[in-house]
């Protein structure tokens, strides 16, 4: 009995490790009815920087909770950045129209490209005299070219709505950038998390429950719940709402989509970055490619639950986590995955939505 | 770093070849200028690179000493690195690769076993030699294949040795076995099941689990279930070292054996703080001062356990090429047949009729303050 207790834990911690990632996926999902594979790569990116900021800061003594408050806020930001720059180059010249860059987006990739010149080459042990140089170079180089390629493109952009197929086509290609790139400055190697939370267990008659699995699991349930409140209540969920039904009639209300574009974004990037942190600490070790693999995962839980619904998604996750924990524990641990895509595809048949049904605009 | 010189190797090739600087040789095999190309492959990237690296920077060491009194017959040497990123498909691609490179004479690799296997098969057809530092599958040489050699044990030497200490030094009576389905690491626990049932010893479990997984709570749970007093892994340090700290997390408390596929830092590091009753058969540490300093001198790190066979097949490789006289492939794959008392690192090596070292001895590690010492066998 405590060992199918154990397994239905392993199960509810790992489901809620999907579901939480399967989050960003689904609120992307409700607004622009867009898969936004590059999700899985910010969470891979929220782990990196994580890991990053531990590695940083845990020599210097700093109590757990500060170290994991600082890895997390980096990460928020890093990951932020990430989120609504994909938004601004690669989705919103799709979505909408191109743009010229301004001022300050051209300085911040400018800083990001710097940023990312120095760390490779102080990853590499070569930051040194006229690499420092260098790095400015090469930013504002880029973030020249960048500029100077939207401005061609905004020669004569009118406003469009192009076929869905090209967005989840660059949403792909976003992936496998992002992938690459931080295989580029990173390496390929798996990285090993350092360990800072407390190692608490506690036993429940022979059910060994761990500080981090509590974590897990009380985090993704307070990020739903906060998520189907801003959704719901708030008015800057409604306004989110509106631009997934119908985005001309909203602009015509008064809605600055743009923005609620950017926000949805933004909102997607900080569930992509705690769930980065968490797959960190909870997984110890990490490479370029996890974001890719959790995400699969957390793609299939969402679309279990019925995409765009973000209870649904929690749903799936915790169904998916749970079928594979007990499908390795009395099958054979090779098979899981089998077990939980065959689960999918019956769930589909049946109930072509997912679980909870698909929140399409209509419905909202 | 590696990286950029690998492109820059395979840009210089490809251009070399296109630029019409090729010559065929009187034998009918050609060469490219004043070089010969002697092919490395391993995983050089993906989750093993620490392997495929080190075995790049052991072969490079040895290219470079060889360059530096002359070359062989006149030309200098150049390696040609080729990623299988550790994966089957890859490594064919690779060894296609080798193959169809003019003027590459020889090839040092690959390094799992399932990797190696595959790409023998294509390095034969092309009779084009094999030398691997790491591959321990039995199947490897027992194909029959006159091109291949290895300078690793075998796992059907690794396997007895690991079951042996777990009946003899453990006092094991029950063992759950994992293994992560690939050549090597099938093959690792299968070896290890034959000699521990052998032993009386009770097999309460033997499951595959996939490669690249990350979470194995759900079978460690299983296993802590049926209280096995000893755990042992056929596999790699990425996946072990999961197993390992997430089987102490579990509250399982049994003893953890592996093979020299987890003798990395790396596993170490995954592990973490709960480091005790981890027993790794792994190669016989060959304390070559010299070659550890060159090493660390020019790569600011320590080679991998591996680093030193790397070393001694390249350097086979290319005393054979300067034996054979030739750079005819035909030519090379007999003169590393012929090797004899080969002074290595370790001592004297001497290929067996099937490619086998004759010497290359295994011993069992365990874990003390983050490094592996050997565990010293009671009379």
């Amino acid at each position: 009995m405590d060992q199918f207790l154990q397994q239905l834990l392993n199960g509810l911690t790992l489901g809620s490790m999907y579901a939480l990632i399967a989050l960003g996926y689904t609120m992307v999902y409700g607004i622009l009815e867009l898969i936004n594979f590059a999700h899985g790569e910010v969470v891979m990116i929220g782990a990196y920087v994580a890991l990053g900021v531990l590695v940083l800061t845990v020599p210097l003594g700093l109590p757990w909770y500060l170290a994991l408050l600082l890895a997390l806020v980096v990460a928020v930001l890093v990951c932020c950045l990430v989120g609504v720059g994909i938004e601004r180059l690669a989705y919103r010249p799709l979505l909408s129209k191109t743009e010229p860059l301004t001022l300050l987006e051209t300085g911040l990739l400018a800083l990001t490209g710097t940023g990312i010149y120095w760390l490779a080459q102080a990853l590499r042990g070569s930051l040194v005299g006229v690499q420092w140089a260098l790095g400015p170079v090469v930013g504002i180089g880029g973030a020249g070219v960048v500029w100077l390629l939207y401005r061609w493109l905004a020669r004569k952009s009118k406003s469009r709505r192009l076929p869905r197929l090209s967005l989840l086509i660059t949403a792909l290609g976003m992936s496998i950038f992002l992938q690459n790139a931080v295989r580029l400055i990173a390496g390929s190697r798996d990285q090993v998390m350092p360990e800072v939370l407390p190692d608490l267990v506690w036993d429940f008659g022979g059910v060994q429950v761990r500080l981090i699995q509590v974590v897990i699991i009380g985090v993704s349930v307070v990020l739903m719940a906060g998520l189907t409140f801003l959704i719901q209540r708030t008015k800057l969920g409604k306004a989110m709402r509106a631009t997934a039904q119908d985005m001309e009639a909203a602009q015509l209300m008064g809605i600055n989509t743009v923005k609620i574009i950017i926000i949805t974004f933004i909102l997607g990037s900080i569930l992509g970055a705690v769930a980065g942190l968490l797959f960190g600490l909870f997984f110890k070790s990490i490479n370029f490619f996890i974001g890719f693999q959790a995400g699969l995962k957390a793609f299939t839980a969402a679309v279990l639950g019925g995409i765009g619904n973000i209870p649904g998604a929690m749903l799936g996750g915790l169904l998916l986590g749970i079928l594979e924990s007990l499908a390795a524990g009395y099958f054979a641990s090779e098979w899981k995955d089998v077990f939980a895509f065959v689960t999918l595809v019956v769930v589909l048949l049946f109930r072509p939505a997912g679980l909870l049904g698909e929140n399409v605009p209509e419905k909202v | 770093m590696k990286r950029r010189m690998a492109v820059g190797t395979v840009l210089a090739l490809t251009l070399a070849g296109c630029g019409g600087e090729t010559t065929t040789n009187a034998d009918g095999t050609t060469a490219t200028g004043g070089k010969i190309f002697i092919g490395v492959a391993g995983p050089i990237s993906g989750a093993q690179a620490v392997f495929g690296e080190d075995m790049i920077r052991s072969a490079q060491l040895a290219v470079d000493e060889i360059n530096a009194q002359g070359g062989v017959l006149g030309k200098t040497i150049e390696i040609v690195p080729g990623d299988d990123q550790g994966d089957a498909r890859q490594a064919a691609t690779v060894a296609q690769k080798m193959t169809s490179t003019d003027g590459l004479v020889g090839v040092v690799g690959h390094f799992n076993s399932g990797c190696s296997i595959p790409a023998s098969q294509v390095y034969k057809r092309a009779d084009l030699v094999m030398l691997s530092p790491g591959s321990t599958s039995p199947t490897l040489t027992e194909q029959g294949f006159k091109n291949v050699f290895r300078l690793v044990g075998r796992d059907d030497q690794q396997g007895p040795l690991s079951a042996n200490f777990a009946i003899q030094q453990l006092k094991s009576k029950t063992v759950a076995i994992l293994n992560d389905k690939t050549a090597y690491g099938q093959g690792l626990a299968e070896a290890f099941r034959k000699s521990i049932e052998a032993g009386g010893v009770k097999v309460v479990i033997f499951e595959g689990v996939n490669q690249g997984e990350r979470d194995f709570r759900a079978v460690l749970t299983k296993i802590k279930g049926l209280n096995p007093d000893s755990l042992f892994f056929g596999g790699v340090f990425t996946e072990a070292g999961l197993i390992v700290s997430q089987a102490r997390e579990l509250g399982l408390t049994a003893n953890f054996l592996s093979g020299d596929g987890t003798q990395v830092q790396s596993f170490i590091d995954t592990v973490g703080t709960k480091s005790s009753k981890i027993f790794v058969t792994g190669v016989r540490t060959i304390n070559s001062e010299e070659f550890l300093a060159t090493y660390k001198s020019k790569y600011k790190e320590s080679p991998t356990a591996f680093g030193t066979y790397t070393y001694d097949a390249t350097r086979i490789l290319l005393a054979a090429i300067a034996r054979a006289g030739s750079v005819d492939r035909v030519k090379v794959t007999e003169a590393v047949r012929a090797t004899k008392d080969f002074q290595g690192l370790g001592g004297t090596i001497n290929f067996d009729a099937k490619g086998d070292p004759a010497t290359a001895p295994f011993d069992v590690f365990t874990v003390q303050d983050k490094k592996f010492v050997t565990v010293t066998p009671t009379a």
